[in-house]
Parts: structure tokens; sequence; C-alpha cells
């Protein structure tokens, strides 16, 4: 089923591609920017919900609302869902296209992994999933030499004898401009998710650089293209604020519309009425927006 | 409080993946390599080289004694005496004395890939093929006498034939190299990529092998010319292995499990059957007797040579690699299965079986 569905097709367009441009590495490139494009809608999407949650959690409603039920995390957490109802933001809005996107994502990788076959038991493998309509003599072996690399075997680049693994440190460094890109800020946060957030961003950089250095070079290809479309695709939407990652650079990302508008709090008295309340919690996002919105003076 | 718990769980998560990091080895499907005379069974497979008892299949020895993630054995070591001589993943081709607790003599170490095919040994000449694109000819003290580059990773046993070595290349081609100095004295363009061994036939002087692309040829080793083709009207599948050669017949096996005798001098068909099923692994030889075939799915089957069928075994898990036949045994190994290594006498008796220590 998996194989049907995600892995042959990946494969099978990922030689289409190595057939058109005759050279694999290129290929390899090619596919994972298709890839990334065509699940970009869930991406966007995923960084919207992202954004709102994380407007939500510096407003002052939300802050508010944390301080006075500080004893409370029931009514908290009743409160918390009611003031998210009310404006139409879901937690779950930034994981469900996250979860859509990892069969994906890991079908990209286990494709160009199986297209990379490179002992004869691999290569029986692969010549069976070849679709009909693509001739395997044309296309069996794939080159695997892309500039410097072997893309079968882990990359070094050999200078005055000495193997560097310049893919290697490509995959560290867009891992961390990557997890710095899509980190949400942490002021206004709350310090555990802050600590949680900063563990990650130095963690995964590591990770990632250990299994670009182990694995085949066209693995390590694949994780810097992705990380560099996810940046592009970052930058695209104006999320991304350069000066946390380089710190000289003093620009902001653009003011991009916020997600969500949150109106302030109501008065006390007011809010302890339960009728009102029952009334806010109703209109969707939309709604609230317009609301807000100040009369047009003609 | 939280978020010191919070930093050290995540320190120890790092340290883990640190150290799993550094525990990987390389990342590759393959098949036990297998090779065995009447006083040694060599299995390479996975992180260990195992010696095992010709007589009861117990194992004798292994090499490394602990192994070694980064060190992966796929390739069937060369027998040669009291030596072997055997590539892993790790780039590195060694000779091994196991007339007592195996020794490495010797490690090569100039080679950038994976060693996948069975060395050749020519007198005191070894020719090993390698993933990094290159054909090493060293000699018995590891002196490198010469390298062959090619285009694309070699993973076949050569074939050694007086003054030349003859290697399939997946590069659609079968090369002729002077065995002096490495230099190509011949190209053979083929349809497809060649992954199957060439067979050497001395009756008529002529190379035998098969493509992925639905073709078998006979070469003239002298002239180089293709005297015949076969294609069996365009019903052969790919060929993955080795053709056998036995008075002045040629028999082949395809992918899809079409078993072939053709005449060696004109490839004319002598007879053809149909093994039932996929049959990725090459036939096996036994010396005046008939031939193995194994099908994927582990049915086994002897066939003297004729094409009649002597007796058929199943046995549990995938074969892919070729069986190996010696005085009196055929080892066939097979992976996912309950066993690696299954033995039979020449009248399809279980022998033994051997299943590697956890």
């Amino acid at each position: 089923m998996w194989n049907t569905l995600i892995i042959q097709p990946f494969t099978n367009v990922l030689l289409m591609i190595t057939m058109l441009v005759k050279n694999f590495g290129l290929a390899i490139i090619l596919f994972t920017i298709l890839i990334k494009l065509i699940t970009f809608p869930l991406t966007a999407k995923q960084i919207k919900s992202s954004q709102a949650i994380q407007e939500l959690q510096k407003s002052p409603r939300y802050l508010k609302l944390q301080e006075k039920y500080k004893d409370n995390k029931e009514k908290l957490a009743e409160e918390q869902f009611k003031l998210q109802r009310e404006l139409g933001v879901s937690p779950f809005g930034s994981c469900l296209p996250l979860l859509i996107q990892f069969p994906i994502i890991i079908g990209l990788y286990q494709s160009i992994m199986r297209a990379m076959a490179s002992t004869p038991l691999e290569l029986i493998k692969l010549e069976r999933i070849i679709y009909p309509f693509l001739d395997p003599n044309k296309i069996l072996p794939l080159q695997n030499r892309f500039l410097w690399m072997d893309l079968g075997q882990p990359e070094r680049l050999t200078v005055f004898g000495i193997g560097i693994p310049v893919l290697t440190i490509l995959v560290v460094l867009t891992t961390l401009v990557q997890s710095r890109v899509m980190a949400p800020p942490t002021e206004g946060g709350n310090d555990q998710s802050a600590a949680m957030t900063s563990s990650m961003n130095m963690t995964m950089p590591v990770v990632m650089g250990m299994l670009a250095y182990q694995f085949s070079a066209g693995l390590a290809l694949y994780l810097v293209v992705s990380n560099l479309t996810t940046i592009a695709q970052y930058a695209a939407m104006g999320r991304t604020d350069w000066s946390r990652i380089f710190p000289w650079v003093k620009s902001k990302p653009k003011a991009a519309k916020p997600s969500i508008v949150i109106p302030d709090l109501p008065d006390e008295e007011e809010e302890e009425k339960p009728v009102i309340v029952e009334k806010v919690s109703k209109p969707s996002a939309r709604a609230s927006v317009k609301r807000q919105r100040p009369k047009m003076k003609k | 409080m939280k978020k010191k718990i919070l930093r050290s769980l995540l320190i120890v998560l790092l340290a883990g993946l640190l150290l799993a990091g550094c525990a990987m080895g390389p990342r590759a499907e393959s098949t036990p390599g297998i090779s065995a005379n009447s006083d040694h069974v060599i299995v390479s497979y996975m992180n260990y080289i195992r010696h095992l008892n010709p007589v009861n299949g117990q194992e004798t020895w292994r090499y490394p004694e602990k192994s070694n993630v980064k060190q992966v054995f796929y390739a069937p070591a060369l027998i040669d005496g009291e030596n072997i001589y055997v590539g892993d993943f790790a780039n590195d081709f060694m000779k091994i004395n196991i007339s007592g607790i195996p020794t490495v003599e010797w490690t090569f170490k100039v080679a950038k890939g994976w060693y996948q095919a069975k060395a050749v040994k020519d007198g005191s000449l070894i020719i090993v093929p390698n993933t990094d694109r290159s054909i090493y000819a060293i000699d018995d003290s590891n002196t490198l006498l010469w390298t062959h580059q090619g285009d694309f990773a070699y993973i076949s046993e050569p074939l050694v034939v007086e003054e030349m070595v003859i290697v399939s290349s997946q590069d659609h081609k079968i090369l002729f190299l002077n065995k002096a100095d490495g230099t190509t004295i011949r190209e053979i363009p083929m349809n497809g990529a060649v992954v199957a061994a060439p067979a050497y036939d001395p009756k008529t002087d002529s190379v035998f092998v098969g493509s992925l692309a639905h073709e078998f040829v006979r070469i003239d080793r002298q002239t180089g010319k293709i005297v015949w083709s076969y294609d069996g009207s365009g019903t052969l599948e790919s060929i993955w292995g080795k053709p056998l050669i036995v008075d002045g017949e040629v028999i082949l096996s395809d992918k899809a499990g079409k078993i072939v005798s053709l005449s060696a001098d004109t490839g004319a068909e002598n007879w053809q059957l149909y093994a039932g099923g996929a049959m990725p692994a090459g036939l096996a030889l036994v010396e005046d007797k008939g031939f193995v075939a194994v099908l994927e799915d582990g049915t086994i089957t002897f066939y003297d040579l004729t094409q009649k069928s002597v007796w058929s075994r199943v046995i549990s898990g995938n074969v892919y690699s070729t069986p190996v036949v010696t005085e009196n045994l055929i080892l066939v190994a097979a992976i996912k299965g309950d066993n690696l290594i299954y033995a039979f006498d020449f009248q399809g008796q279980p022998v033994w079986t051997f299943k590697p220590a956890k």
C-alpha cells in the first residue's frame, strides 16, 4: 500500500526527471523543490495557524487569563479553550497540515534512497518498481556522480589530502537557519517552551549533521535543498526575521497582516456576566475582524 | 526545576543521538556472500565473516571477534589455501590467514567505495572491483599494481583469461582489460547495464554474458566480435546471474524464471523451461549431475542435464544469491527466513542449517 501509493510514484517521477535532465544529482534537487512546491499550500496553512497561536499567546487577554486563573488550571484551560473558539484558532490547525506533509516527506526521502540502489539486491528491487512505460534499460544504472560527489557514498571534498565534509557543514548550517526561521519568537511565551525551542534549535542541526556525515551524499543533498526551500518559503511569506539569524542585520520581518484580531478584554464586571461571554463565544475570527474594523469616514 | 529536568532530558537525548550517530554503519541492503570448498564454508554477512564447519554447519570462528558497525561484509570471500581475500563496506580489502585464529595479514585501503563482488586471483595477481568505479590490481604483498577507472560502480566478479581481465560494466558494456597494466583492450557495447558476471568457454574461446536489456551474447575473446545474440524472440527478461557452460552447451536463466539451453557454438536453442517463479539468483552447476535453480520464494529445484526435474525443496526466506556447490554440498543463502544458510546433499536431503547467534 505504502509502496504503491507513495514510494513507487515518487521514485518513478524522480527517475523521469533524471531521464530529462540526465543527471541524478540535479534530479534530486528538482524533485525536492517540486515536492516542496506541491506541499506549499499545506506549509503556508501550517505557518499561518502557528502564527495565530503565537499571537494569541502573546495577547494581553491571554496573559491576563493566565494570571487570573494561575491557581486553577482546569478553569484556565476552559477559558483558554473558549478564547480559542471565539477567535477561531485551533491548536491543531498547525498540526494537521504537518501530519499530512509527514508521509510525503518520508516518501520523498525513501524514494531518493530507493533510486540510489547500490547493491544488486537494491537494483533488483528498483527495477521492479519502475513503471512499464519507463524503460529500465534506458534508466539503469543511474549516474550518481554529481560535481565532486558520489551520491551513493558519504560525501568528502578532498583538499590537500584532507576529506572535508562540505555537504555535512551545509546541512548543519541550513538546519540551524531553518530552525531559527521556523522557531516562534520567545518573548511573551512561557519559559518551558522557550527552553524546549532553544534546545531543539541546538539539537536538530547536530543530529542532521551526523546523518549527513554518515549516510550517502544523495541524502545530504536532499537535506540541504529541503532546508533551503523551506527557508525560501518562509522568506516568501514575509515571516523571516533575519536579525534573529544574523544579528548584524537590522531588518524585521515584513509587517504582515495579523492572523487574528484579538478583541480587548471585556471589563471585569461584564466578564462576570455569563450571558455576554456566551454571546461573544460564537462568532468566528472573521466576524471578530469585522467587529474591530473602524468605520470609514466619507 | 521543570526547566532543569527538561534540559537534562534533552542533553541525554542529544548524547544518545550522537552516540547512535557515531554507531551508524553503511546503510545498504544486500544478500549474504558465500564461498566454500571441502574444508571451509565462509559466509560474509552484515558485521561478520563467519567460518562454518562444512560437516555440521557449526560456526568455528568469526571475524572480527567484536563487531564494528562500520564494517559490513556482503562480498563473497576468495578462498586460496589457508588465506581468504575479502572486502567490506568500510572500503577495506583484506588478506586474512585462516589456518588458526583468523589473522589479518594486510589491508588494502586505497579504494573509496564498497566491495560487493568476489575478487579473483591469478598467480600472485589479485583483481578486485569496487563501487568507486575502479578495478584494482594488487599483488600478494599488498602493492597496488594498477587501477582501471570507469564510469559506474563495479559489482560483479571479474574473469581472468590468459592476458585479459574481463569485467561486466553497468555502463552498458563488457570490458576487456590488459592484465599487465589495466589498459582497455576493447569495450563491447551492450544494450543495457551488465550486472551478471561473464562466463568463459575454452572450447570456443568465447565469453558469454547477459544484460538487463533482455539479451544474451557470445563474444569472441580474440576479436571482440559478438558471434551471436539471443533474446528468445523477445521473451527473454533481464539477466542477473552468470551462465553455466557444460559440454558445448550454455545454460542461462532470466529474472522471470526462464531457463534456456543454447548451443555455445551457434546460439541455437536446445530447450527451455520455466522454473515456476521469479529467479534473480543464477544457476549453480553440480559437476556431471545437473544444476540447481533457486526461486526468490525459496523453492530449490535440482535439474539433470536433460532439463528433467530431479528433486525440489522449499526453504524459508527469500533467495537472491546464486547457490554455491562444493564436493558434496549445495549451499543456499536466504534472507528474511528461519535460517541464513541451508545445506543439502546432491540427493536433496537437508544436511544442516545455520542461523547466526544473536
